[in-house]
Parts: C-alpha cells; structure tokens; sequence
C-alpha cells in the first residue's frame, strides 16, 4: 500500500517551483532624484510586482523622513531646531544617526553628516561663481562636527550648535537599500537585485544558474574598468566629480572633504563592497576624498573590501577585493 | 470508496492546490499602460482611464505653472488615471513623455491629492547606452548579443555600478505631469 501511495504522489502531486518556473521581473521607479530599480526571479510574476512595489514604497516612506529637500522631512525638522535642544526623531531617523555618528568616529571624520554647512556654502559659491573665501569656510567648518550630534536612545536627537545640518545625502540611499533588501529577505526572496541610481546595490543570492550578479565596474570617464560577482552583499561606487560645481571655470566634485572644507578637485572613482550598504555607501567618501591611502580605513573594518581608480590611473583594490569577487579586467581598447 | 480510491482522491486534491502558474512569456523590464498606474499606486482598488487633449490653451495654462522648466515634448493627448480606493481619490497618474539625452523616454507619474509627486516608473527607456557600446570587449562576454544591436539599460546590461541615467527629464515630466494634474483635475478646467 505504501509503494502505490509513492507512486501516485509521485504522479499526482504538482510540480515543486523549479528554476524553470522563474521568471524575472523588473520595474524602475524614481525616489530621492535618482533613479530605482528592483530585479526579483520568482515563480509568481504578480506577487514579485508586489513586492516591488512595497519595496519602492518603503524607499518613498524614507525619503519622506530623510530628505534635506522636503521642508515637512524629520530631518529638516531636526536640522531647524539645531541649537535649540533635542528633539524626538523617527526610529529610523534616529538609527541612521547613530551609525552615521559611529562611522564618522571610524573613518577619523572622513565622513560626516553634520557637513550641511559646508554643502550650503558651495552650493552658494557655486550660484555666485565666487570660490568661498577663507573666513566664510572657517565659520562654516566650525559647525562640521559630528560630536555636537548628540543622541540619546530611544529617539531623542539634538544639533548641540545653532547653523548646523545634517545632510543624509552620502548614507540615506544605502540605508533605504538595506531597508529593502530585508523586507525581501523577510518575504522569502532568494534572487534579487536593487540598484539604486547605480550608487548603491544590494544582490540577494543569484539569478537562476549564476553564481552572482555580474556587476560592471566603471571609472571616472564612464570606461568600463572590471566586472565582479555578487551574492549577498551590497556595493556602493562614488565619484568625486559627480554633480560637481564649476566656479571660475575650475570643476569641483559634490563631495567635500569636513576637515579643510574644500570641495574635491581630483578625479576618481571608489568601490566598496560589503554586506551592509548603509556602510558601503558611507566608506565610498574616505576613500573618494583622500584615495587608495584610505584603504587602510576600510580594511579595519570586517568583510569590507574596496577598489579605488583615479583618473587615467590603474586600480588599487583593498587585500580580497578580486579574489573574493572574482575581479575581471576589462583590457583597455 | 476503496481505501486506494479514497487515497488518490486525496493526492488529486493535493494537487490542484498550490500549483505556480507557469508564466508564458519573460516578463518585460518596462509597465504596460493597463499595469502602470498600479506601479505608482499600489494601494488604489480602481483606476479610471480618460483622455485629455492638449489643447494650446492647455499648453499655455502648464507653461504657466512650470515657469523657467522647459518640456522637450508637447503630447498631443495625454493619457490619465484617476486612482480610487474604496471610492475615495488618492491620486492622478498621468502618462508623459521627455527627451533623455537624445531619445524620448515615457514614464507615469502619480501625485497625490496633497499635490506631491509620490512616485514615477519608467515604462519605455529609448536611449543608447555610451558605456557599453564603447567597451565591446566587455559586451563580447555576453553570448547571444549582437553588437549591432541597440543596448537598453535596464534591458541589456543593467548592472553596471556608478553609470548614473540622467534623471533631469524625468525631473521635467515629472513637474510638467503635476503641472496637468493641478490645471485639469484640481482647477477643473478641462479642455472641451
């Protein structure tokens, strides 16, 4: 009985999904002025919409608290009451600040959110075309510290001086990324790819017979440099030049360095990849500002590696970056 | 019923539950007009589709409103959505079109009835892609592409980290969209 109970089971039961039955799905949205793509393998093409879409929706949610652009953000809230004691921020909020403070303690300031003064005053010089001069820069890097962030557990946050601002704009894509790659780990997803404005992935697992997402690397002058393999981990790439300002005809990358204020002037191009990208994106800018010398940054922390290509120059990769990612150099034309 | 036919009655039932549907077609990179105004409103329960013509009065009403933003594209027509949930408006959607770098792109985008913009997704992305088709090397790797082909991001080779769309004319349609939204649907002067 029970061998002809096997075999009609055997006959009978329907078809468990197999690498056959995915399929991939694809939308592109646009949240936080880029732009917002989800690549899901699933075996139900209705579902995976779904999920992508709760996926956008969850970056839209966030962008409505982090953004330094709507003035009804909690983040522009915070930034308007600095000097005027703490205040009780979103969860989410509060989590980003405190990594981004510890980060900013690990990278010796390299990063630091509190560089919203300093983004202002470029951001002005570049409107007048009038570089910053030097008692205008003082000023503005004496409210760039980001130890006059103060932060207390559950949800209380202060801006210790009046005139300083948080700008997220170097972290908030990579968190909002993390964000969603747990809410498609949580949903069961095993083949995923989110690709936020090209700055900040996550691949979960690997399209149906693949090792990994097979990820292009490229320089500063849009070259494609290597390709890489990701499973189950997050990369981050930043430009120095980027969204640049030109003052006198001289460029200047969007990224400025929180201890001199002086906005980048060197081209080049960082990669980090490592399973949180809230700290990708974040190490990108140590490593954007000063070059392959802040490896040495990176390296300190685990399961982070990095690949940094200056203008015309070779790479410089962090000790496992192309062992671990199977690193394939694409041979100059 | 016999125990063997009870039995197999079971398995049967078994097996009509459950079952993935097996999809007839790859799922395509871009939304469809039927399904893209769900991509931007999730939530709503119903949308209703109407037509709005662009009329010059109309033109001129959105030149207005987008002040120093200069669209590339005037549509002759533009396809809306009013999206409902149970009864109640969330939004308008609004099919527009936007020269890229050099090609139109067509995308929807939602506002909400607080005047937002609250999402937009790409539905068609005509554009070259200068990156890859410079580095045919690279593009060799991938069996089965003709070189000759034009490449599509986020069709052809999508992942490619640093390569940055441009965004500013989805930034453009994007405003001229609201600009429709708030002259057709919030004032209520539609064109006759």
């Amino acid at each position: 009985m029970l061998k002809i109970f096997s075999l009609l089971l055997l006959v009978a039961l329907p078809p468990t999904p197999t690498l056959a039955t995915l399929r991939e799905v694809r939308e592109v949205h646009f949240q936080m002025g880029t732009y917002l793509e989800v690549i899901l393998w699933h075996h139900e093409p209705e579902t995976a919409k779904r999920l992508i879409r709760d996926a956008i929706q969850e970056a839209h949610r966030l962008d409505a608290i982090l953004s330094n652009f709507d003035p009804d953000s909690a983040l522009s809230r915070l930034n308007r009451h600095a000097g005027a004691g703490s205040m009780r921020v979103p969860v989410e909020l509060f989590e980003l600040l405190a990594r981004s403070r510890e980060l900013a303690e690990r990278t010796g300031g390299l990063f630091d959110v509190t560089i919203g003064p300093l983004m202002e005053l470029w951001q002005k010089a570049a409107a007048s075309n009038q570089m910053p001069n030097p008692s205008e820069l003082d000023q503005a890097r004496a409210l760039v510290d980001y130890r006059k962030l103060a932060l207390r557990r559950p949800d209380a946050a202060a801006l210790i001086r009046g005139g300083m601002s948080i700008d997220l704009g170097g972290i908030g894509k990579g968190y909002a990324v993390d964000r969603m790659t747990n809410m498609l780990k949580a949903s069961g997803i095993s083949a995923a790819l989110i690709n936020f404005g090209a700055s900040s992935m996550s691949a979960i697992g690997a399209p149906p017979g693949k090792t990994g997402w097979e990820i292009a690397v490229q320089d500063s002058d849009g070259r494609l440099r290597g390709a890489i393999h990701l499973r189950d981990v997050a990369l981050s790439t930043s430009g120095s030049m980027g969204h640049g300002w030109i003052i006198n005809d001289k460029k200047y990358g969007h990224l400025i360095d929180p201890q001199s204020g002086i906005a980048a002037t060197e081209t080049r191009m960082a990669t980090v990849v490592t399973p949180s990208a809230t700290l990708a994106e974040a190490l990108t800018k140590p490593l954007v500002l000063i070059g392959a010398s802040a490896l040495r940054i990176v390296e300190k922390f685990a399961d982070c590696e990095a690949v940094v290509i200056p203008e015309n120059g070779a790479p410089t990769f962090s000790r496992q970056f192309r062992s671990r990612f199977s690193w394939k150099e694409i041979p100059r034309p | 019923m016999n125990l063997l036919g009870k039995l197999f009655r079971l398995v049967w039932l078994i097996s009509s539950l459950g079952t993935p549907p097996l999809a007839s077609a790859q799922e395509g990179s871009f939304l469809k007009e039927a399904e893209a105004p769900k991509a931007v409103f999730p939530d709503a329960t119903a949308f209703e589709r109407r037509v709005i013509r662009s009329t010059e009065e109309l033109k001129e009403k959105i030149r207005q409103r987008l002040g120093k933003t200069k669209t590339s594209i005037w549509e002759d027509s533009y396809i809306t959505f009013i999206a409902k949930k149970a009864d109640a408006i969330v939004g308008y959607a609004v099919i527009v079109e936007e020269i890229g770098k050099h090609r139109p792109i067509t995308f929807i985008v939602g506002v909400g009835a607080d005047r937002k913009i609250k999402d937009a997704a790409l539905m068609i992305y005509r554009e070259a892609y200068g990156g890859e088709i410079r580095d045919r090397r690279f593009l060799q790797q991938y069996k089965g592409k003709q070189l000759q082909d034009p490449l599509l991001p986020f069709r052809d080779i999508q992942n490619i980290s640093g390569a940055t769309m441009s965004v500013e004319a989805i930034g453009r349609g994007s405003k001229k969209a609201l600009a429709l939204v708030e002259t057709v649907y919030m004032e209520g002067t539609e064109p006759k």
